[in-house]
């Protein structure tokens, strides 16, 4: 008994012991149902208790209560129809006895569904609370108990939670084990060699490789209902609903979903398809194309399962181009090989005849810094161009791609992170005339996009010049299949036509790692290549298309946006969510930037120069222009199309449950979106921006069940996460900020390029709806509500009677970084 | 009280932390938002309570007269001082009605309820 003047000691604890800190009084603990792991309802020195972690960061839902408790062995569910998510329970009590259910809050707990009027269902009180059990229900452990425990923060929580992933019978003293946990090494502004550089960006995407595979593997979806579609190609499509399409998955088109019917054990069936269409909103459908139609089991709709198909290809190509640089002296020219390893250099000019006429045919004509931008570009071998909002981003590019082709240095490869950003840029270039080739992934050849027709795959299949081909093509559409020696010649024929049409191309363009196809490894090797939203890609994914042979490179997009999305926390800590563009900005090669924004109503543009771009954006709109004249719309300044719209209700806590969401401004945003309709507004013109998923899906339900108007004209409106609304605009933006609690921060509103993307979407008119006084601690939000109030659009009271708000600001606490 | 302050006190604001509570309100929202798009079948609740529980005089638990499912009710907390209240929850295992008794502290919402509607039951 050594140990026990240590207090806390390891040996003989019970099975249910608190997997956490060890606190084992059976009135205090709870088990999770899906692990079998005991937690306590202490919360030590994190926000939630020691369960209510767990339930969150390991997704569970069910718990039952220890048999010696005050309730006795109990699993927590509905009392009426046995719902057993424990997020959704609470109890009711009866009027006038002391008698109590657990009732679940959705459908009976509601107002409507109880019958029996003894029941008071405005009583219903959440079984959490201040994310923790009531404590009547489940005891907090004493102050004493707590103290004498295993003291455990939310760092450790969250490994451990990590390593009962792969282990579940993990115990925290694993955490200290060597190996465990290691920080990978941080990136570097300077390079040795190539070799040093993949020995650092190589880890960093293994471990961004091993976590979204993780992630999307563990998101399996049981007793799906498929609803059974035939494609206009005859192949085989199905619809069904997955919650967590877009937040926890991040579906993109393309991917491949695994579908299997479990409901006949004597008629197991399981098909992949490619994902052809992703859910907008919450309850839509996630289409899938079947890649074998025949034998899809369409006589039944229920009893499927849902697993992702994980690819580590894209992922192989960044390591695969970080292995080129490394090794292949041709994979980049010398110069740039040093500039983008950060040694010391001369900037380069080179001799280039420069063309007459800087704008090019087909496209609209340049501004003065678009001119700068495109000849000083066509004369160095390694630009960055920096493109604020509606600045002209993509006409710039195409008309740099433009004169790069006609200067006969072989084709032009041109690259953008997101398909989307690709399909934008293609349809510009081929407006120039020049011989555009659209590289797509194979399985992203059944999706539509405004550049079908210049997709390499579409391009074959319209291909005149080869009869024979034409005739298998057709063959193989209406029946599906080929015999082997057809389907081999057809193939044959396919692979040449390709080449072919690649080879004759004057422009090239796939996503960055679109760009390792191994229809493009093959021979190919190019001197010119710009990638457009080079700040939303990750450095390794960068270099994919950057190896293919560049001896001048062209790098645009805005580090004042959002940078790349990197999934692994610990990947993106060690500085893989920094972007080659910002690493090169940092090494002091200056970003050219476009001046000129054609977006956002004068007034809108304003901040947003003065705090991100050093107050360059002049406006290449006039007021009247972004005005409409005829809108019935309140602004409280006619001429001022924005204004901060207060909302000081707290975030609700209390009885009803509802933490997560700011009613008071869902209430607000739904009164705005109301009344733009009714001004005659379409709903795609309006988007809502709220950084909170929580928010978000209670915003999208609550303008559906409260908004006066037809409940489709809401369901239209895209209400999403800044991120989403990046690289688009919309004519109008509602921006709710929520978080109006006093312990936390704005969240990721503080980030100022989440600001900048929010605040300048809108080409019409912006509304912001928050708490200035909670916002206003932040001295970023401090500006901006300075801002507003300096124009008298700081507003609070009805809509149709908004007055000026005198609310005292709070004093900004010091910026930390 | 001094020592809940010493724990406040000691709270930790991290990364992960702040995650957490991110997690927190994300699953809540999915949770409902889940519920409301299923249009979850099930039966409107009829709760019935039992006659031996009507009016159940709280101050006076002595007259309980409850069926615990364990047959003990050495663990029970009848209430013995002030500051808790007795309450009953009635509970179903496998479709047979159990009830159990749980002690809330006199300062939670619902003890609070119930002593008020109580205090306007005796002024009648
Ligand atoms: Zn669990
Ligand atoms: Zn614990
Ligand atoms: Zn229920």
């Amino acid at each position: 008994f050594e140990d026990e003047e240590e207090g806390y000691c390891e040996k003989d604890l019970p099975k249910h012991a608190c997997a956490y800190c060890g606190i084992s009084d059976p009135a205090a603990v709870v088990m999770c149902n899906q692990t079998k792991k005991w937690f306590c309802n202490g919360r030590g020195n994190t926000s939630g208790s020691h369960i209510i972690n767990h339930l969150v960061r390991a997704k569970c839902k069910e718990v039952t209560l220890h048999k010696d408790g005050p309730l006795g062995e109990t699993i927590l569910e509905c009392y009426n129809c046995g719902c057993r998510n424990t997020f959704l329970l609470g109890f009711i009590p009866a009027k006038a006895d002391s008698v109590v259910v657990l009732l679940c809050r959705q459908p009976c707990a509601s107002q409507s569904a109880l019958k029996d009027m003894n029941w008071d269902p405005s009583q219903w009180q959440p079984l959490i609370q201040d994310r923790s059990f009531l404590t009547w229900l489940v005891k907090i452990p004493s102050e004493q108990e707590q103290l004498r425990a295993r003291q455990i923060t939310a760092q450790m929580i969250n490994r451990l939670e990590e390593l009962w992933k792969e282990n579940p019978d993990a115990t925290i003293g694993d955490l200290e084990k060597p190996g465990i946990d290691e920080e990978p090494q941080q990136v570097l502004l300077r390079y040795e060699d190539a070799y040093q550089y993949q020995n650092i960006f190589g880890p960093l995407v293994k471990m961004e490789a091993d976590d979204d595979r993780k992630l999307k593997e563990s998101q399996t979806q049981d007793n799906v209902n498929v609803r059974w579609d035939m494609g206009l190609n005859k192949k085989r499509l199905a619809y069904f609903c997955l919650p967590k399409a877009n937040e926890e998955m991040r579906l993109m088109p393309g991917d491949e979903l695994r579908l299997r019917y479990v409901g006949d054990p004597q008629k197991p069936w399981s098909g992949v398809g490619h994902v052809v269409k992703v859910p907008n909103n919450y309850g839509e459908e996630v289409g899938i194309e079947l890649k074998i139609t025949q034998g899809a089991p369409v006589e039944y709709i229920t009893n499927f399962v849902v697993e992702f198909v994980w690819k580590s290809t894209s992922f192989d190509r960044m390591q695969a181009a970080l292995k080129t640089f490394a090794v292949d002296e041709n994979s980049v020219s010398a110069y740039l090989y040093h500039r983008l390893l950060g040694h010391e250099g001369d900037d380069l000019v080179m001799k280039v005849t420069l063309p007459k006429r800087f704008s090019a045919p087909g496209l609209p004509e340049l501004n003065h810094s678009q001119v700068y931008a495109v000849k000083t570009v066509l004369q160095r071998p390694l630009s960055l161009i920096q493109g604020p909002p509606g600045t002209g981003k993509t006409v710039t590019s195409a008309t740099i791609v433009y004169h790069l082709a006609k200067q006969n240095h072989g084709q032009v490869l041109v690259c953008a992170p997101s398909n989307i950003a690709v399909d934008q840029l293609t349809e510009k270039i081929h407006k120039t005339g020049l011989k555009v080739v659209r590289l797509c992934a194979k399985s992203r050849e059944a999706l539509d996009s405004p550049v079908s027709f210049l997709a390499l795959h579409n391009q074959v299949r319209n291909l005149e010049s080869e009869p024979e081909l034409k005739k298998l093509q057709q063959l193989k559409d209406e029946t599906g299949e080929l015999s082997s020696s057809d389907e081999k010649r057809y193939r044959t024929l396919k692979r040449k036509c390709e080449s072919d049409l690649l080879k004759n191309a004057d422009v090239i363009c796939c996503t960055c790692v679109g760009s390792g196809d191994p229809r493009l490894s093959r021979g190919y090797q190019f001197r010119c290549i710009l990638i457009d939203e080079s700040t939303q890609a990750t450095e390794p994914e960068c270099m994919v298309p950057v190896v293919l042979g560049a001896r001048q490179l062209i790098l645009v997009g805005d580090h004042c946006q959002l940078g790349p999305v990197v999934m692994c926390k610990k990947a993106a800590r060690a500085g893989l969510s920094q972007s080659l563009f910002e690493r090169l900005v940092v090494l002091g090669i200056r970003p050219i930037r476009l001046q000129v924004q054609y977006r956002m109503h004068p007034c809108l543009s304003a901040f947003p120069s003065n705090i991100f771009y050093e107050g360059s954006l002049q406006n290449g709109v006039t007021a009247a222009e972004r005005t409409i004249a005829t809108l019935d719309f309140p602004w409280s300044q006619s001429d001022k199309p924005m204004f901060f719209y207060c909302s000081l209700g707290q975030e609700e806590i209390s009885s009803s449950g509802t933490s997560y969401l700011n009613r008071q401004e869902a209430g607000m945003v739904e009164k705005i979106a109301t009344r733009l309709l009714k001004a005659g507004i379409k709903p795609d013109q309006v988007g809502i921006i709220t950084p909170y998923e929580g928010q978000r899906a209670f915003i999208v339900q609550h303008m559906q069940y409260s908004g006066s108007l037809n409940e489709k004209l809401y369901q239209d409106i895209e209400v999403a996460s800044v991120d989403a609304f990046q690289g688009r605009e919309k004519d109008f933006i509602i921006l709710s900020c929520v978080r109006a609690n006093e312990h936390q921060g704005i969240g990721f509103l503080n980030d100022p390029r989440r600001l900048n993307v929010a605040l300048t979407r809108a080409k019409y008119g912006v509304i912001v709806v928050g708490n200035p006084r909670v916002l206003s601690r932040q001295p970023l939000w401090n500006h901006l509500l300075t801002y507003y109030k300096e124009q008298h659009v700081l507003v609070e009271g009805p809509l149709n009677n908004l007055k000026e708000s005198c609310i005292q600001f709070s004093k900004p606490k010091k910026l930390v970084n | 009280n001094g020592s809940s302050l010493q724990l406040k006190a000691k709270k930790i604001t991290s990364e992960e932390d702040d995650e957490f509570v991110k997690a927190f309100d994300t699953l809540i929202a999915e949770s409902v938002a889940q519920r409301a798009t299923e249009m979850t079948k099930a039966p409107a609740p009829d709760i019935a309570i039992p006659v031996h529980l009507r009016r159940n005089k709280v101050l006076s638990s002595t007259s309980l007269n409850v069926s615990n499912s364990d047959g003990d009710d050495e663990n029970d907390p009848i209430v013995k001082n002030q500051t808790t209240m007795n309450f009953v929850v009635m509970m179903k295992k496998n479709n047979k009605l159990h009830f159990h008794n749980l002690a809330v502290p006199n300062t939670s919402e619902m003890a609070l309820r119930l002593k008020a509607q109580e205090e306007a039951d005796r002024q009648e």
